[in-house]
């Protein structure tokens, strides 16, 4: 499995409630620049879905819901493993912006980088070569 | 997995690089996975309300072409 890019919870927000065509375009880019059928997939840490979810409409849930779990091949959900917890919980406090510590995370775990609208907090722990701002 | 058996006519240009190939096949129904891949991805973002340009896509793959290689640069450094 090789995650290119994780979305955080910013992203998703946009993602669900369509508020901005450019993370849709990040989207085909990712998937269309794969150059095989097991690479390049999004990840999209457990955390963010849970602090996205509880912040949408019903509508807008069932987007993201078909984002996260029923696009098999395009996204895939990083559990929060409990090895991670306590060090996510730290990220979390510091940046306080829910899910973005486990988004950081992620990032580092699987060399990938971060799709994220909140690019101002995440630079305080992340390299600037690790984050494109959507 | 069930195969199936074809035959198919391919432009000079294509079938020279596909003799280059070690299988022809694998190689061939890779390619075709790809295209399906990239037509569902396309699919689902209509489906989920995206209305995605070619030209907006270009001037992502820009922006993230760019990142990559700032990071390779990176990892070449370190």
């Amino acid at each position: 499995m090789h995650v290119q890019v994780v979305f955080d919870t910013s992203a998703l927000l946009a993602y669900a409630r369509l508020e901005d065509v450019a993370v849709g375009e990040l989207v085909a880019t990712v998937e269309e620049d794969a150059d095989s059928t097991d690479s390049a997939l999004i990840g999209i840490p457990a955390a963010c879905v849970l602090a996205a979810y509880s912040k949408l409409a019903r509508d807008d849930r069932a987007r993201l819901a078909h984002f996260a779990v029923g696009a098999r091949g395009i996204t895939v959900i990083l559990p929060l493993l409990g090895g991670d917890t306590l060090a996510v919980a730290e990220l979390e406090t510091e940046l306080g912006e829910p899910g973005l510590g486990h988004a950081v995370t992620e990032v580092r775990k699987h060399a990938a980088w971060l799709a994220t609208y909140a690019g101002r907090r995440a630079r305080r722990v992340l390299s600037d070569d690790d984050i494109l701002d959507l | 997995m069930a195969t199936r058996r074809f035959s198919i006519t391919l432009p000079e240009d294509v079938a020279a690089h596909l003799d280059t190939v070690e299988n022809a096949s694998a190689y061939i129904a890779e390619a075709i996975r790809l295209r399906m891949r990239r037509q569902r991805t396309r699919e689902m973002l209509a489906a989920h309300g995206f209305t995605v340009t070619d030209e907006g896509v270009a001037r992502m793959r820009e922006r993230v072409r760019a990142l990559e290689a700032r990071r390779a640069k990176r990892g070449r450094a370190a």
